[in-house]
């Protein structure tokens, strides 16, 4: 009579295990496709927008999608230390990458700027630096 | 009588004319090869790189005719293109768009090589802005 009670709650918690790796299982087939889905979003994005800066704020998304598809699996305590976390190491990479874009928008902005200069100066002051390099080149003839 | 290459001379018409082919060949890879490029970025430097360019092939027409010209400006265009170009490489190209871009590296080298030429041939200070 024990002995058939013991198997009973055996055999619960087998299906007790059973049903948590199902929901484990079904979390995680959610993610493989919210992945799939996601990278063809960032490669048409990269694609469309080339140097974009949103590349750490992309993964930062994704992590948050894979967090809260997993705190429905962990509880909501043991999410919120693992995101502190998230946030504790992706917080300078965010920064730091955020910065280097602005960096590099400021180099495209000097060198078109310099670019769009010396067409300009080839357009108006055609007639005054002309002169210059004629006599620059009139005194390099008599040296020579 | 000095052997030294004269402005309008066969070496330096020669030099010109070979440093118009390789602005011909920029102008024909910006506009045939790098056109396609999607990114908002890049369109705005290939956008300048073929005003730099049309202006350099502007200004070598006139040495030919102008012996007194000297390549200055047509110098400070060949930089400023090669600073669009190390720009470019930094965006996300296409691959055929990376290896126009390399291409394109690769003829503003030679260009420069001939223009470096001319220079020394019409002579003139540094006068380039950088």
């Amino acid at each position: 009579m024990s002995s058939s009670k013991a198997d009973d709650q055996t055999s619960g918690v087998a299906r007790g295990y059973e049903l948590e790796l199902g929901k484990d299982l079904l979390a995680y087939a959610g993610l493989f496709g919210f992945g799939v889905f996601y990278n063809r979003l960032v490669a048409h994005v990269n694609q469309k927008h080339g140097q974009h800066g949103y590349t750490s704020l992309l993964v930062v998304f994704g992590v948050f999608v894979t967090l809260a598809a997993l705190s429905t699996r962990i509880g909501a305590i043991n999410t919120l230390k693992i995101a502190a976390g998230f946030v504790a190491s992706g917080l300078p990479m965010i920064l730091g990458d955020t910065n280097r874009y602005l960096e590099y928008k400021q180099e495209v902005a000097v060198a078109l700027a310099r670019a769009s200069k010396a067409r300009r100066k080839g357009i108006n002051d055609v007639g005054q630096t002309q002169t210059g390099e004629r006599q620059r080149f009139t005194l390099h003839q008599e040296r020579n | 009588m000095s052997d030294k290459p004269r402005p309008g001379k066969d070496k330096d018409l020669r030099f010109i004319k070979s440093a118009i082919e390789d602005a011909d060949e920029v102008y024909r890879l910006f506009a045939s090869e790098l056109i396609n490029e999607q990114s908002p970025g890049v369109i705005e430097l290939i956008s300048e790189g073929m005003l730099l360019i049309i202006e350099q092939y502007d200004e070598l027409n006139q040495m030919l005719d102008d012996v007194a010209l000297t390549p200055t400006r047509v110098l400070d265009h060949n930089r400023c293109l090669r600073d669009l170009l190390k720009l470019m490489i930094k965006e996300r190209l296409s691959p055929l768009g990376r290896v126009a871009a390399a291409s394109i590296i690769q003829v503003l080298g030679n260009q420069l090589r001939s223009l470096m030429v001319t220079k020394e041939i019409r002579g003139t200070e540094e006068l380039c802005v950088t």
